[in-house]
């Protein structure tokens, strides 16, 4: 079992909190994902689980137990840095049972388990290479196998998928997301795509300002947003300006009838996928359009020069047009205008 | 048409002279003082017959007259090379790694020595410790002109290895080592070192070479009964004994350059496989 619990964890550098009394549970074998914009505090979080920060005050308990009080080679915790830090003097195969050989397995014992790694992830003919010479998706590879061959309880990830194409990404992130089901491993994965983080993780926590928004699956982040910030930083979302009053949204250049529990100054957040064009009150001017193969995605200025973009399998209108636009009142999510 | 091709040649052309020429007059410029102690080496001067006064004699006269500056010389450089290696490494090490209040301060005296004229620092080291101190007299002595060449060459060896440690990221390679299980010590020994393992060898070539040719500290620290090489070769030069003391720093650049090939030989090999077992 290896169920982590962080309790009230804070990190304060003098006046500054990077880490603010943040408490989590994740579950036994769960991928769980940390994201938030540049300098939210994930990285911060994860090097105290590591170990490699202590903590201003607070508590991570694995299984139960607390392990603040053990060191980074104490912990049972594998580890895939950002910039990866393979070791350049030593091969592939070197880099992979190195856990094993510091820890005094036999010489049999390290490379058999170091080759059955290699293998499941599918680079044994990497074993001699040298990782200096080894693409960037090679050597996130040989890192992971580095980070697994140790066994560790559980797996932290910070950022993997730096630095590689796209594409390449797309299909790392689905050959984890098997790797992991397959061993049955916890893992903390951070990162600032939330794509990538819906993708890959059961469970997500979106970090602002070292602390978290909201926790939730990738459905319940993507459509019940609990605030402004989240449903504008999972996927992409509208964020218009409304008064609520009754059973009315006033928008100021027209009003639609929406029964809601908030008063006064509200965002209102639609996503592009939910706006029809043809018919209904939202009328813009079409300020300009993308065609991204699967779908065509059109910015529109509002009368009250506030911009609007929705998506379509196929565009009806051009640039320059005027539409009238309409939404799905029920997927809109109604929260508290903030500053 | 052909004038246009014939300007476009004339350039390169006089512009691989030029390049050549400046090239070739700097190796001269650098070289001519060692022919001609070369020179001196076989004739003894440069007046008379040259072909005539062609000899060996004045290398017998090294090879008769022993080793002994050639012996200390090296002892001392290999002497020097290794505390260097030992005080500098983890001294540079500590001020990369460690929030050190005042670093910079810190490390600005480590260099201090390289900045400091030789005479100085010669005149320095002889009033500090050569003087009896606490029960202790270390005037005269070979351990004095030790400490002397390691606090000359220390700065250099710190320099490089710092250089070697800030060009890469070795906080990210200790701390996922140490996420992997090693202590502190097998982290450096397996992983630091063998990165940063050129710095170390330029260091360890660069304090061996200045260590040898070591002469304006070395001449207020000595005792006339234990002479390094340039001291010797000074000595031959003021007494007139020309051909001898040319032999003698033939031998000597000689010996430098076979010490200085065989470092970097050395470094070539797979150390790093070594350290790695």
């Amino acid at each position: 079992m290896s169920e982590i619990h962080i309790q009230n964890l804070t990190k304060r550098y003098g006046t500054t909190e990077a880490v603010d009394s943040v408490s989590l549970s994740i579950p036994d074998g769960a991928t769980f994902g940390l994201v938030g914009p540049s300098g939210c505090g994930k990285s911060t979080l994860l090097r105290m689980i590591a170990g490699f920060e202590q903590p201003t005050a607070g508590d991570v308990r694995l299984d139960g137990a607390s392990i603040l009080d053990l060191s980074p080679q104490e912990r049972d915790i594998g580890l895939v840095f950002q910039s990866i830090a393979l070791f350049n003097n030593m091969n592939v195969i070197d880099n992979v049972s190195f856990g094993p050989r510091m820890r005094g397995e036999s010489v049999d014992e390290y490379l058999d388990r170091a080759r059955d790694i290699l293998a499941m992830l599918g680079i044994a003919d990497l074993e001699d290479r040298d990782p200096r010479n080894l693409s960037g998706g090679q050597q996130q590879r040989v890192a992971l196998g580095r980070a697994l061959a140790i066994e560790p309880e559980i797996l932290l990830l910070d950022e993997p998928m730096t630095g590689l194409d796209a594409k390449l990404k797309r299909r790392l992130q689905k050959e984890m997301v098997e790797l992991f089901a397959e061993l049955d491993i916890t893992a903390i994965h951070v990162t600032h795509d939330q794509e990538e983080a819906m993708m890959m993780c059961d469970q997500i926590a979106v970090l602002n300002d070292g602390s978290p928004e909201q926790v939730g699956t990738p459905a319940e982040l993507y459509e019940s947003p609990s605030n402004q910030f989240v449903a504008d930083f999972i996927g992409t979302s509208n964020l218009l300006s409304a008064t609520a009053t009754g059973d009315y949204l006033d928008f100021g250049y027209t009003q639609v009838p929406h029964t809601h529990t908030e008063e006064g100054e509200v965002t209102v957040s639609i996503r592009p996928e939910h706006i029809k064009s043809g018919t209904g009150v939202l009328q813009a001017e079409i300020t300009n359009q993308f065609y991204l193969g699967e779908k065509v995605r059109t910015y529109g200025r509002l009368p009250d020069d506030s911009e609007i973009v929705f998506d379509e399998t196929q565009s009806s209108v051009h640039p320059g047009d005027e539409v009238a636009l309409s939404f799905d009142k029920e997927l809109a999510q109604i929260h508290p205008a903030e500053k | 048409m052909t004038e246009y091709a014939s300007s476009r040649r004339v350039p390169n052309v006089l512009g691989s002279l030029f390049f050549y020429s400046v090239i070739g007059i700097t190796i001269l410029f650098i070289l001519l003082p060692i022919l001609v102690i070369l020179l001196y080496s076989f004739v003894g001067s440069l007046s008379g017959n040259l072909i005539e006064s062609f000899t060996f004699e004045y290398y017998r006269e090294v090879f008769d007259g022993g080793f002994d500056p050639l012996i200390l010389s090296l002892q001392l450089a290999i002497a020097t090379t290794i505390l260097d290696v030992v005080i500098g490494v983890p001294a540079a090490y500590t001020l990369d790694r460690y929030d050190i209040p005042f670093a910079d301060r810190l490390r600005d005296i480590t260099i201090l020595p390289m900045a400091i004229p030789g005479i100085v620092l010669g005149i320095a080291i002889v009033r500090t410790w050569g003087v009896p101190k606490f029960g202790v007299d270390l005037s005269g002595t070979v351990l004095l002109l030790l400490i002397a060449h390691v606090i000359f060459t220390v700065p250099f060896m710190i320099q490089t290895t710092t250089s070697a440690l800030q060009s890469i990221d070795y906080q990210a390679l200790e701390e996922t080592a140490q996420n992997l299980g090693a202590s502190w010590s097998q982290c450096f020994v397996h992983v630091l070192l063998p990165n940063i393992y050129n710095g170390i060898l330029s260091g360890a070539i660069l304090t061996f070479a200045l260590s040898m040719g070591e002469f304006n500290i070395t001449l207020f620290v000595y005792n006339p009964t234990d002479k390094t090489l340039p001291i010797e070769m000074f000595g031959g030069f003021t007494t007139s004994a020309v051909g001898q003391a040319s032999a003698l720093s033939v031998v000597f650049v000689a010996i430098i350059i076979v010490s200085l090939w065989l470092m970097q030989y050395l470094g070539e090999q797979d150390l790093p496989k070594v350290a790695n077992v």
